[in-house]
């Protein structure tokens, strides 16, 4: 929320002394977030004057609209500038930068010759000015509300410093000038005037022929203000100061009955509505919808209304969505002469609804959701009409009261409680000191503390214990570290994945952390189908580009590599461990369960039961050069068996056992993809990404990628080692020639199988391609070696004879002699 | 970077939990904002986009 110094200054004086920044820092202090400080005006200098449109001659000669303008800006003679802008006739009032001003921007105005004419000058808009973002059109200004050849810098009082201010949602009482001014106040130890003590002996003559208002359920809203005033002018202006102090705070001019609602809103905090009271028929009731129906509000929208929303109607219909928008029927037009004004401290759940439901977010809304002041309905209203009588023709007519304000109650306090919950010793004197300060009164003998009516927060003694904590400054508690609990430890999975990330970092891959969303068209083009490629649909994503969650992690990848190469990387790797999402099992409603007390182990079973498994996953992905070439060899290119023997790794970090077997699996090359299977299932997929992916996302060719599905592995089993055996091995050599469609995964273990239990191990060390007619022939070395005793010549000889011929069987290999 | 709240009592008792003998205390920290004051980060954006340049300065961490 933006606060102008300015306005915050008409509630504490603050000494000129103190800068900006230090009324920022005395804000951060107290727990508000100062997100930027403007120094409007900093960067602007004049000359800037208001004047009025005399002429208008349109040069029609070029592609856009350029106007050749007559000003009187309180000169002996007009002077002529030129124009871009549209929305202006003659008469209006305007503001224009003379030459030897400079603009936000570094931007200085001199004479210039423009399209075949002198411009002398600049006609302004918000924008250009500094002022805001609005560049639509020029400035134009009520007649009446300036004076021509005035300075403008001074008349729209540009010179300011502007906070905006990030106010938690706890702090709805902030969303204020009154309320940022009190914490200003409070931190710099200023004396506070509270603008509600001028409103509190206001009192209008009444007619008693008011608009009846009234409640339907008291849990929907405690107090409801109706005042209503007659004899308007509906073209009297809004006064240039409050139009500009509304525009500081970031809201537009409308017109004049509602920019008062609006600045009574932006100074006090309590939205208000303003209705055409012709509009209305009968009296005014706050109550629910009770059946769907449309409903226009004030943008021109028609919505769909719930039987739940709450709604302010006349005898008739809906007229306004409660403390959210006002409807399109009643609202305040050119024509109206009568007003209905309501000021009604709403219910924070009911208007959190009704915002909810129909995802309309206004100034209104954010504020009643966040809880207002119950005493303000009664001291805005009135506000409200102290600004509309002294600035046009209307009178009050009458005033109308349905309900009372209620407060949150007086509580008992235990100063030794805040002593010891903040850990620092503060007197109670102290801790009744600052309670005073944010509003409270306090009884120090009894220590019974009554709240402010604008803090509906404070309820317990936790609540003011933060807030002495937050008045004294968080600075103040000293730091002390907790003792350590003895049995902190991580669990066997979390073990496991930090081994995993750290052993493929320490292997140069480099990890990522990519968004964890997709969209049809990557799945698609990727290859996944079936179950695959089913996952879920988000409600409400970050970006409609990317609305589902993402199937694999290769594809998040693959995106982050095409970025590193268009920033012109060439040789790198890359992994993410993240978890992957398939719509495994339909989702359920959100289960919200009563919170005044534990929910019971079966909701609580229920809600984790209703989250689906997210199965986690390790990929990485291999790009260009592993070696570059240099004085000890080539350049060696990654190729999938580097990918494979990462995820290779990674089940042997995690002591399983695996088989390999060629795959066809997107979003691999299909023959250029091993699968890695442990216990029966498929747990790891590695090899060279599909061309068409390659091509598509500007990889080097023969990209290679492996993914390993971390969540599938089964624990590692408990190590059962085998003794050692000390008897001497007996090496054995066997060459065999198979077709090449056959693996030598499948040929090693046909031999082991055939071998028996004395073969230690076996290894493949040679594959020879060239012997022709589709054949190739592995070579293996075989270790045999018995626990308790040499092996004989014979019993070798055995025991490779049997391995070969199992060999022979299952895979028709010829046993190579030459 | 963080937002903090004083142990509410309330939230306690409604778990069963004698306020009398234990207090709370829950808190929540942005890592992001974290790493950037630790480590001098200027731009979010680095730590999401996965630019090697970026990420290769911080070594394994181990």
């Amino acid at each position: 929320m933006r606060a102008p110094l300015s306005w915050i200054q008409e509630f504490v004086e603050i000494p000129s002394a103190i800068t900006a920044e230090e009324i920022s820092d005395a804000l951060i202090r107290v727990g508000f977030e100062v997100e930027e400080i403007i120094k409007q005006g900093a960067d602007l200098t004049g000359p800037l004057v208001f004047a009025k449109v005399l002429s208008i001659e349109e040069l029609t000669e070029f592609k856009k609209p350029v106007r050749y303008v007559g000003l009187d800006c309180g000169e002996k003679e007009t002077r002529y500038v030129i124009c871009g802008a549209t929305n202006f006739v003659v008469g209006d009032l305007i503001v224009a930068a003379l030459p030897g001003a400079v603009l936000p921007g570094d931007f200085a105005i001199g004479a210039r010759e423009t399209y075949g004419k002198t411009s002398n000058g600049m006609i302004c808009s918000a924008r250009e000015l500094g002022l805001g973002d609005d560049h639509s059109g020029i400035m134009t200004f009520a007649e009446g509300t300036v004076k021509i050849g005035d300075d403008a810098i001074i008349g729209l009082m540009i010179n300011d410093v502007i906070f905006d201010i990030a106010v938690n949602p706890d702090r709805g009482y902030a969303l204020s000038i009154r309320g940022i001014a009190r914490e200003v106040a409070g931190s710099l130890n200023l004396p506070f005037k509270d603008p509600v003590d001028a409103l509190r002996d206001l009192t209008f003559a009444d007619t008693g022929k008011g608009v009846p208002a009234k409640i339907a359920d008291p849990t929907t809203a405690s107090v409801f203000y109706l005042r209503t005033l007659s004899n308007f002018d509906p073209s009297a202006t809004t006064p240039l100061w409050m139009r500009r102090r509304i525009e500081k705070m970031g809201m537009r001019s409308i017109s004049l009955v509602v920019d008062v609602t609006n600045y009574v809103m932006l100074e006090l905090g309590q939205p208000l509505h303003a209705f055409d009271k012709s509009k209305i028929k009968g009296g005014l009731t706050i109550k629910r919808a009770g059946k769907a129906q449309p409903f226009t509000t004030l943008d021109g929208q028609i919505r769909q209304l719930d039987p739940d929303d709450l709604m302010v109607c006349d005898d008739a219909q809906p007229l306004a969505l409660a403390g959210t928008m006002g409807g399109a029927s009643s609202e305040i037009s050119e024509t109206t002469t009568e007003i209905a004004l309501e000021a009604v401290r709403f219910d924070p759940v009911c208007v959190a609804k009704n915002s909810r439901r129909h995802k309309l977010s206004s100034e209104a809304s954010r504020r009643l959701e966040r809880s207002v002041d119950p005493s303000l309905a009664e001291f805005a209203s009135a506000r409200f009409v102290q600004l509309l009588t002294e600035n046009s023709s209307a009178q009050h007519v009458a005033t109308v009261v349905d309900g009372q304000p209620r407060y949150s109650p007086v509580v008992k306090v235990d100063p030794a409680y805040i002593s010891r919950i903040l850990g620092i010793d503060i007197s109670p004197a102290k801790i009744a000191e600052v309670l005073r300060t944010i509003g409270c009164d306090v009884n120090e003998k009894t220590f019974e503390v009554d709240p402010p009516a604008w803090r509906s927060d404070l309820l317990s003694q936790a609540d003011f214990t933060e807030e002495v904590a937050r008045m004294i400054g968080y600075d103040k508690i000293p730091s002390v570290l907790p003792p350590r609990p003895k049995h902190a430890s991580l669990t066997p999975t979390q073990k496991r994945r930090r081994a995993v990330s750290a052993m493929l970092a320490s292997r140069g891959l480099a990890e990522v952390q990519t968004f964890p969303f997709t969209n049809q068209e990557t799945i698609d083009f990727m290859g996944f189908v079936g179950e695959r490629a089913a996952t879920y649909r988000i409600a409400n994503p970050m970006s409609e580009e990317f609305p589902l969650m993402r199937v694999h992690l290769v594809p998040g990848l693959i995106e982050v590599a095409q970025r590193n190469i268009s920033r012109g990387a060439k040789d790198f790797a890359i992994f993410e461990m993240g978890s992957i999402f398939r719509s495994s099992q339909k989702l359920v409603p959100f289960i919200s369960p009563d919170l005044s007390q534990r929910p019971t182990q079966k909701i609580i079973d229920e809600i984790f039961a209703s989250v689906p498994p997210q199965a986690y996953h390790v990929a990485g992905l291999l790009v260009g050069k592993v070696e570059n070439e240099d004085w000890q060899g080539k350049a060696r290119d990654y190729n999938w068996q580097d990918a494979i023997a990462f995820a290779q790794d990674i089940l042997q970090l995690c002591n399983l056992d695996w088989t390999v077997k060629r795959s066809d699996f997107a979003p691999w090359h299909p023959g250029r993809c091993a699968e890695l299977i442990v216990d029966g299932k498929a747990v790891a997929h590695a090899g060279e990404l599909h061309p068409r992916i390659v091509a598509k996302y500007g990889l080097p060719e023969r990209s290679v990628a492996f993914a390993v599905g971390l969540s599938a592995l089964p624990d590692s089993a408990l190590v059962r080692p085998t003794t050692v055996g000390t008897m001497p091995a007996a090496l054995q050599d066997v060459a065999l020639i198979v077709n090449s469609d056959v693996s030598a995964a499948q040929v090693e273990g046909a031999l082991r199988s055939g071998a028996g239990e004395l073969l230690e191990s076996i290894t493949l060390f040679d594959r020879y391609d060239k012997l022709g007619d589709g054949k190739i022939s592995l070579a293996f070395s075989l270790v045999f070696r018995a626990p308790d005793r040499t092996l004989t010549g014979a019993e070798v000889s055995e025991m490779r004879e049997a391995a070969v011929a199992a060999a022979v069987k299952a895979t028709g290999a010829i046993l190579r002699t030459a | 970077m963080g937002r903090l709240r004083n142990g509410q009592s309330k939230v306690l008792t409604t778990c069963g939990i004698d306020t009398d003998i234990y207090t709370g205390f829950a808190f929540g920290m942005g890592l992001e904002r974290t790493l950037m004051v630790r480590h001098g980060i200027t731009d979010m954006h680095d730590i999401v986009e996965g630019d090697l340049r970026f990420t290769r300065q911080f070594g394994v961490g181990l």
